[in-house]
């Protein structure tokens, strides 16, 4: 779940995106990740969680709000920064890419 | 007489074949002509005419079949598939991905998600990514 290729894969939606670790945890840091929602174009810096996080099956945390979407928001302290996070849920472990798509249909 | 000769003009295999099968018709004509003047060298002129004319054409489908034949890369895996405009669903099918799995491209660096009954053209070299139906609102 954080090979090289998985890494190489996500890197054509975000081309800076590199693992980091905290705790033991594996994230995905991805720089100016564009989330499109409807209409509009937002980017924003995220950080995907690779295992279970705060009690859910992964997180995608950007580094503000999307107006309008996304429900309720909590926010979290993660590598030093303070992230939101949208109550989407059921996102299971898997290749990086495609918990990012299961991500952002949060914000469709 | 012999057959005559076309030069190529060096535009691909298709244009040469195209240009063979011209040529191997009008061996064909002039061979024609010829039956009245020379009947005996006329005859080996049109079977030797038939049998350019019969490989032109087997040039030609051969270059149209690898002309309709593109790859494009699904789950990171390369697949070779006619070119064309495709129903999501049925272009599923086609490539391998399950049914209950979500279809995205991945266009200029941002996911596009593909509604199964939309339609998609395919020139080649486009990329797909699916993933699980899963995720909710809690």
């Amino acid at each position: 779940m954080s090979s090289p290729e998985d890494l190489a894969e996500i890197q054509q939606v975000c081309a800076g995106a590199i693992y980091k670790t905290e705790g033991g945890q594996k994230f995905v840091f991805l720089p100016a990740l564009i989330v499109r929602t409807g209409d509009n174009t937002f980017t924003r810096d995220a950080l995907l969680t690779l295992r279970a996080h705060s009690s859910y099956a992964s997180r995608l945390f950007l580094s503000e709000q999307i107006p309008g979407r996304g429900g309720t928001y909590q926010t979290h302290t993660v590598l030093g920064r303070t992230w939101c996070t949208p109550s989407w849920k059921n996102v299971p472990p898997g290749r990086p890419i495609e918990m990012l798509m299961q991500h952002l249909k949060a914000y469709a | 007489m012999g057959i005559v000769q076309t030069p190529r003009d060096g535009n691909g295999p298709e244009r040469a074949a195209i240009s063979d099968l011209a040529a191997a018709e009008a061996d064909i004509e002039k061979a024609c002509r010829d039956i009245e003047s020379a009947p005996e060298h006329a005859l080996e002129e049109i079977d030797a005419a038939e049998r350019r004319l019969a490989e032109a054409k087997t040039e030609i489908k051969e270059e149209e079949r690898r002309e309709r034949l593109v790859n494009v890369t699904v789950d990171r895996v390369l697949k070779e598939i006619p070119a064309g405009t495709y129903v999501v669903s049925a272009f599923k099918a086609r490539v391998g991905v399950a049914p209950d799995r979500e279809l995205d491209e991945i266009k200029n660096g941002v996911l596009e998600p593909l509604a199964d009954n939309a339609a998609i053209r395919i020139h080649g070299h486009e990329v797909f990514v699916s993933h699980p139906r899963t995720g909710g609102s809690s």
